[in-house]
This record gives structure tokens, sequence and C-alpha cells, in this order.
């Protein structure tokens, strides 16, 4: 399974994240969830599916992070600016201080950017997203008009 | 064409249309799958569907026209 975004899929529903896969592959040990966040947020950008299962996941089991290990983990492996963001949206829906603090630690990208790749590659999607752009992604300085709760 | 295959076509193609009103990011990945795959016939019931909702919703068709131009489409 060389993609990234599909081998993180399989890691999320073995997490009991809400996604459904058309198949499963054989389980291998599960990694800790600040693992699979931490890689998570380095791909968000290529996925919009990924991005609302994270979310939602993170929204359920806020209570089970270490939260200083997920900062350790997304700064190796991940994108801070991507998990502040997570967190801050997250953070709307059920607010909590593990929430607060991560994205305190977290800081937004230095200039204003499409959040997904897709977006920024279509004039028209982009022309879209511009005129709808969410709050919440602009304080990350994202460009996004979607929000999904699942 | 058989008739369940033509209406499987169609369901397909207006599951198309809305996927390119919506514009959400899932579905401009769904389309970067589903639109390469389509047959000369389908492109053409395709646009000629955009040019019959143009006059209900011109500002569906309107996004379906520009978003297919930037697929490199013909649409006239």
């Amino acid at each position: 399974m060389a993609d990234p975004v599909d081998r993180l899929f399989q890691e999320w529903q073995q997490l009991g994240g809400q996604v459904l896969l058309a198949e499963v592959h054989a389980a291998s040990l599960p990694r800790a969830p600040e693992q699979v966040i931490a890689e998570s947020t380095a791909h968000c950008r290529e996925s919009g599916r990924l991005t609302w299962v994270v979310l939602d996941w993170l929204i359920r089991h806020i209570e089970q992070l270490d939260e200083d290990r997920l900062l350790r983990e997304t700064q190796v492996r991940g994108d801070l600016s991507v998990l502040g963001l997570l967190c801050d949206a997250a953070n709307l829906r059920r607010p909590h201080p593990k929430f607060e603090r991560t994205m305190r630690a977290c800081k937004p990208i230095d200039t204003v950017e499409p959040f997904f790749q897709r977006v920024a590659k279509s004039r028209l999607a982009l022309a879209v997203t511009q005129q709808n752009a969410l709050e919440v992604f602009r304080r990350w300085n994202y460009l996004c008009s979607e929000l999904r709760y699942l | 064409m058989t008739v369940k295959c033509r209406a499987q076509c169609t369901h397909l193609i207006s599951e198309q249309y809305m996927k390119i009103v919506a514009l959400r990011e899932q579905d401009l990945e769904d389309l970067e799958l589903l639109l390469p795959s389509m047959n000369e016939a389908d492109k053409a019931i395709l646009v000629a569907t955009m040019h019959h909702v143009a006059r209900f919703r011109p500002d569906w068709a309107q996004r379906i026209e520009y978003f297919l131009q930037e697929q490199g489409w013909q649409t006239q």
C-alpha cells in the first residue's frame, strides 16, 4: 500500500475512526494515536476525507491524548499549523482545555494559502473558496470554505 | 445500450453533475478519477445536460461550464 493517505485511513479504522474502507488490510501493530495524528497533519491538505476523519476522532477522544507527545510528534513528522487548525475546529464543536493548550503551542503558516491542494489547482474552486472562506481557517492563514463534522 | 446500462450511465452523470456544482475537496478528488474515464458519448450527454440546466439554473450551468473548460473540454 504505497499511498500514505490510504495507509492512514487503515490506521484510523484500527483506532476507531469514522472511516469506511473498500478493503481492510491485514492489521499491523497499531501506532499510538499521537503518531497517527501527527502524520495525518502532513497529509490533511491532500484529502478532505482524511481531514474530517481526524477532526471527528479528536472531538471524540481528546481525553486520551498526551498533548506533549502530540506536539513533539507533530514537530517531527507533521504540520503544526494544521494541528492548530484541527484543534481550533474541534474546540468550536467541543470546547476542551487540551485543545486550547495545543492551539497555543501551534502557529499559523506565514502566508495565506488555500488549505486543500486540489482546490488550489482549480481556478473555479479557488474562487468559490475565496468568496466563502471560513473564519476558523483564516485564523491559521488558510482559505477553505468547508468544514465537516461527521 | 441496454435500458439498465443507460439508467446507470444517467445516474453517474447526474452524480458528477452534482459534484461539480458542490465542488468540495472530496468532489474534486472523485472527479479526478471519474471524468477521465468518460467516453465521448457520456461527455456529450453531460454537456447537453448542462445546456438544459442553463434554462432554470444558469448559475449551476455556468459553474459546470467553467469547470469543464478548466479540464480542457469543448462545451459548445
